[in-house]
């Protein structure tokens, strides 16, 4: 008796007053467990309909933010609410990024132990051996709170990280290695886990201190919605909401109406019948999905586009205005013109002249001007890339920009400012095309075309000069600023 | 004590004098009942006497029977689901006039509920004890009865909802059942009743599967209610068989679950609200 008393007093003693610990009890640990529990039936609850676990929503209506989330001192909370249709326990989180010197890559190891730094995530420096499995974890291992609006939240907090990528997965953990000090990222073509990426930085010495993004540039599988307090940007919010089953649809639709369905349709990437995303074109071209002579392939298509484009400017001027910031900041007006399958530009106001290298086509696909212009590399340099900012960049980009939203060839001055004021002007046919470019094609990006009309998202390498609405900005301030996303139907 | 036979024979007169033909026979026998209540003497006719004799000396009255019952089910905030319960209930009372008043009864029942958000299994199990007293008047042509007690109900749930996988919900509720029985005597052979039972909930909690080994603490309902008229027919003329045809209505409702994660994120269950109409056709043996 004697021996059993002291049993529970030790027992009890140890529930009153246990600390974090993993070898004794805990009440963090109890209480976590609880929490789970609660959260777990509250699920089963929410998927028979009765109750609702990511509060109750209309699929096709943007969700409303999620409330602040308790706050930790330095660190960027960041607020995630699943309403993916799967439990926080077969979501997955992982955070990649550069250290604040923006050139070491380095892996956010997240504190899953009830305490002080639950949920805080702190960056190790990647390194041969490691697998991205060691730094995943589930929703349900962060830290939850009310996020307002019926909605269950969980927060991850960030430290100062550069080039921040937090990939979301269905399911299972990624599997990325690290070659030399490099993670090595997911195949999109060859990975059968359904993951997403989410762009993001935060630096004390930043300008905006917090940046954030949804991005789609190399595919689309899950739909995240983000939003941003305290955003000083053109909006605080971006990213999409539809269901990805719905968006698939549509992308599928629209693929399939397309004159050139048999290359559009294979950017939906399935396994047996189960989609597992739509790749942008780049990507496709890359896994051998799609023509990597697209937009010059008039043996198979009746039609060149960069053909029609040559014959166009050779008798046309094209204008074009760029902004440099390389080797100083300067504004520079441009008229180009093509001769046989080169383009040049000459300044008109001191700009250096800038000239494309020869259109080509592949094999390989690394050789052919399709594949640089839908995957967003230099055609002055592709291989070595001018450095960013020069005229040689910004010519380069905004005569591919104009090209995939669908405005090239044109005889008005393609400027940012006035692409930007007509957003509605993308992606439609341009009636300069010589004939059967109006019918044939099309000969815009139409992957980015239908993931625009759910919303603000890159989808392109330099959609952030189309859409600048996507990038959200602020300024830190601490214990405020917080991001959230809210996961969207990914079923 | 006495003041609860005090209130019984208040009840009693006031009823009384509505109930039956013969006011002065009325306020007698209501007056006696409460003099008899108080624990004085009082007066017995013959007649009286030997209707009293042959109660008292059958005071125990045992039911079994069948029953069939309509339900309408509506978790708040939810679309309602409708269907048809089958069932059987067994109860024994003791009850001897002016005097001590006990019974057990049981129910069960069970059946299909279909809605728009799918279909759900119902299980109904009821067990109730009561004590109480019964006052007499009208020359023990009325009783009236008064009775508290323990209840315990169980209603089990297989809902198969339209999407998402199958739930079970075990309510299990604790509550104190406060009724009134009526019994008019309207001939040899028939008897006609009428019961009202309030049922305030005092520990309802629910289990959910598949997630098992949690109760969860639903809040008390107080709006439970129960009443019905059963036609009680003799069968013999010793009185001894009976066939009991009860027509009722009943209102019950689960509470929704209190439980909340430490950051106050809520468990979410919706209350339930129940509404059962139905008739129970019991054979009754009285000794």
């Amino acid at each position: 008796m004697k021996h059993f008393l002291s049993l529970v007093l030790s027992i009890s003693s140890a529930f009153l007053f246990g600390d974090d610990s993993a070898t004794i009890f805990s009440k963090d640990r109890l209480v976590q467990f609880y929490d789970e529990f609660l959260l777990e039936e509250k699920l089963y609850l929410s998927e028979a309909g009765v109750g609702s676990y990511g509060g109750v929503y209309d699929p096709f209506t943007p969700p409303p933010n999620p409330a602040a989330p308790p706050f930790k001192s330095g660190y960027l909370p960041m607020a995630l609410v699943n309403q993916s249709g799967y439990p926080d326990s077969q979501v997955y989180v992982l955070v990649t990024g550069d250290l604040t010197d923006g050139a070491t890559q380095a892996w956010g190891q997240v504190d899953t132990s009830p305490g002080s730094n639950f949920g805080v995530a702190s960056l190790v420096v990647a390194a041969t051996g490691q697998n991205a499995t060691q730094f995943s974890c589930t929703l349900s291992q962060l830290p939850s709170y009310n996020a307002g609006n019926g909605n269950t939240g969980r927060v991850l907090y960030l430290p100062q990280i550069t080039s921040g990528l937090v990939w979301f997965s269905i399911g299972e953990a990624l599997s990325m290695t690290v070659n030399g000090n490099s993670i090595v990222h997911p195949s999109y073509t060859t990975t059968t886990t359904n993951f997403d990426t989410f762009e993001m930085t935060y630096l004390l010495s930043g300008d905006p201190q917090v940046s954030v993004d949804t991005t789609a540039v190399s595919a689309f599988s899950i739909p995240l919605y983000a939003y941003l307090s305290g955003a000083t940007s053109v909006s605080a919010n971006s990213g999409v909401y539809q269901p990805r089953s719905y968006i698939m649809e549509q992308l599928e639709s629209a693929f399939a109406s397309a004159t050139e369905s048999s290359q559009w349709s294979n950017l939906v990437l399935k396994n047996g019948s189960t989609v597992l995303r739509c790749l942008s074109p780049g990507q496709a071209i890359s896994a051998s999905l799609f023509d990597e002579n697209y937009l010059n392939n008039s043996a198979s298509y009746g039609y060149s586009y960069l053909s029609n484009l040559l014959t166009y400017y050779n008798t046309h001027a094209l204008s074009m205005t760029v902004g440099v910031t390389v080797p100083s900041t300067a504004t520079y007006n441009y008229t180009g013109s093509a001769t046989g399958n080169i383009f040049s530009f000459t300044s008109t106001n001191g700009g250096p002249s800038v000239t494309f290298e020869a259109f080509a086509n592949g094999p390989p696909y690394t050789s052919s001007t399709t594949y640089n212009i839908l995957e967003g590399l230099n055609l002055v340099n592709p291989i070595t890339q001018p450095t960013a900012g020069t005229a040689a960049d910004a010519v380069s980009k905004l005569f591919e920009e104009a090209i995939v939203a669908g405005i090239l060839p044109t005889t008005n001055t393609v400027v940012l400012s006035s692409l930007v004021a007509n957003q509605s002007s993308y992606y439609k046919v341009n009636a300069n095309l010589s004939s059967p470019g109006g019918t044939t094609g099309p000969w815009y990006d139409l992957y980015s075309k239908v993931l625009h009309e759910f919303g603000y998202i890159y989808t392109y390498a330099y959609d952030d000069a189309l859409w600048p609405q996507v990038l959200l900005g602020a300024p830190f301030t601490n214990n405020s600023t917080y991001v959230g996303i809210t996961i969207r139907n990914s079923q | 004590m006495n003041k609860m036979w005090l209130i019984a024979g208040v009840l009693c007169l006031s009823v009384g004098a509505t109930a039956a033909s013969n006011t002065v026979d009325n306020q007698n026998s209501c007056e006696d009942t409460f003099l008899a209540a108080s624990g004085k003497n009082k007066k017995h006719s013959p007649d009286r006497q030997k209707n009293e004799e042959q109660k008292e000396a059958m005071p125990s009255f045992l039911q079994l029977g069948g029953d069939y019952t309509y339900v309408s089910f509506k978790p708040a905030g939810l679309p309602s689901f409708h269907g048809n319960l089958g069932g059987a209930q067994v109860s024994y009372e003791y009850k001897r006039m002016d005097s001590f008043y006990g019974a057990l009864t049981t129910d069960w029942k069970q059946g299909h509920m279909h809605g728009t958000d799918g279909k759900r299994h119902l299980l109904y199990i009821d067990v109730q004890e009561r004590f109480g007293y019964t006052a007499t008047c009208a020359q023990e042509k009325v009783m009236f009865t008064f009775f508290t007690g323990l209840g315990y109900r169980h209603l089990g749930h297989k809902f198969i909802p339209s999407t998402g996988s199958v739930l079970y919900f075990r309510y299990n509720e604790l509550y104190v059942p406060v009724g009134v029985l009526a019994d008019f005597v309207a001939a040899s052979w028939f008897t006609l009743k009428l019961e009202f039972t309030w049922m305030p909930q005092v520990y309802p909690t629910v289990s959910i599967v598949p997630l098992k080994g949690a109760r969860w603490i639903l809040t008390e309902q107080l709006a439970n209610f129960y009443g019905s008229i059963p036609l009680d027919f003799t069968l013999t003329k010793g009185k001894t068989f009976h066939l009991v045809i009860e027509p009722f209505y009943e209102r019950w409702k689960d509470g929704h679950s209190t439980a909340k994660t430490s950051t106050g994120i809520p468990l979410g269950l919706p209350g339930n609200t129940y509404n059962f109409w139905g008739v129970n056709v019991n054979f009754g043996f009285q000794f």
